[in-house]
């Protein structure tokens, strides 16, 4: 069962909220639904996947992924619902992806998994369609192989606000650090994303 | 509208403005040429972002995670030492198994050593010894066993 304290601190609009909303199945997972965090993992697997996926590459990122899940089911005590729970999972998410990253050589797959060469065998993989999708293809995976080669600090604030949509301020929780520096990282990232991206036209 | 000001409404989105600051803003872009250039950019930036492929977990990921979860309850209601084993990390099980293998071999080196010794013969010498009646204490002078040992030496005499 996970953690066992009851939300007793919680809002009464909150405990008696809908039965299909993230907190009434974070509430049912800690008194010892695992159904209930089933559902919580079903509902926000795409969206950790994607972090996860950005931040590590292919390899490490369905480990990273789950490792997310299971510590968020151990922490599941310590969750408050001011952040809700989609801003709370991402965090832990990155955190996870920070750690994985921070991991002797010998014990992450990622070294090992340069993000160019994926995407390239994806796109040459890809089923042949109108020719501005396969632009537009083309154009998304071009971003995503930039993305890859970001430094890790500016590639978190990438994924987290341009790709997950949170807001500065969601960002800067996640990451814990100042509103300012996610703002001057943010900026940092699309001129070095504009660069990549530069040299990227050049080579074709 | 001043460029610094445009430069926080264009990192920040400009869909929520009202329509004043919409034309400001309008105004002051088509008058700074700087300004303009960033906002380009900043649009192409994003258009391209957008474009972004967005990765879907795979097939039986959640099956995967509660599997998982399901076998941390199973070792949470092991006995404590076990579960205490179980929760170290890899390369601390793995010191754990070296040491365990280290201290079986020394047990068995030793076990074998000491038999060598005592097929030799070495061992049993010294409960001999132990056992003669040398180191046995000498009669008292004036005792039973005294008056004994004497009738048995006049006896052997005789």
């Amino acid at each position: 069962m996970a953690q066992g304290n009851k939300p007793e601190g919680w809002p009464v609009y909150i405990r008696m909220h809908e039965k299909d909303s993230d907190l009434y199945l974070i509430e049912k997972s800690r008194k010892g639904d695992d159904s209930a965090f089933e559902a919580l993992v079903i509902r926000h697997q795409d969206r950790v996947f994607n972090i996860c996926r950005y931040m590590l590459g292919e390899r490490d990122a369905d480990d990273a992924a789950q490792d997310t899940f299971i510590k968020a089911y151990r922490n599941l005590g310590s969750f408050t619902p001011s952040p809700g729970f989609s801003a709370w999972i991402s965090r832990i998410a990155v955190n996870t992806c920070i750690d994985y990253r921070r991991r002797p050589s010998h014990l992450s797959l990622t070294a090992a998994t340069p993000e160019g060469e994926e995407y390239t065998r994806e796109l040459s993989s890809g089923a042949p369609g109108p020719e501005s999708s396969l632009e537009s293809k083309r154009a998304g995976l071009a971003v995503a192989e930039a993305i890859g080669r970001l430094p890790g600090k500016l590639r978190a604030v990438v994924v987290l606000n341009e790709i997950e949509g949170f807001s500065y301020e969601e960002v800067a929780a996640q990451l814990e650090i100042p509103v300012g520096t996610v703002k001057s990282r943010l900026s940092r990232a699309r001129e070095v994303l504009r660069r990549l991206l530069s040299f990227a036209r050049e080579q074709i | 509208m001043d460029c610094k000001r445009v430069k926080a409404l264009m990192e920040e989105g400009t869909g929520a403005l009202p329509g004043s600051e919409q034309n400001a803003l309008r105004e002051h872009l088509e008058a700074c040429e700087g300004c303009a250039r960033e906002s380009g950019e900043l649009s192409v930036m994003r258009s391209l972002l957008s474009a972004a492929p967005r990765h879907k977990a795979p097939a039986g990921f959640s099956a995967r995670v509660m599997a998982r979860i399901r076998l941390e309850e199973e070792a949470a209601r092991e006995p404590g030492f076990f579960r205490w084993l179980m929760s170290m990390p890899l390369h601390i099980k793995a010191a754990e198994a070296a040491a365990a293998v280290l201290a079986i071999s020394i047990g068995v080196w030793s076990a074998g050593f000491l038999s060598e010794r005592i097929a030799a013969g070495q061992t049993t010498e010294n409960y001999t010894e132990l056992a003669s009646l040398e180191e046995l204490d000498t009669v008292p002078p004036g005792s039973m066993g005294d008056m004994y040992l004497s009738i048995k030496e006049n006896g052997n005499e005789q």
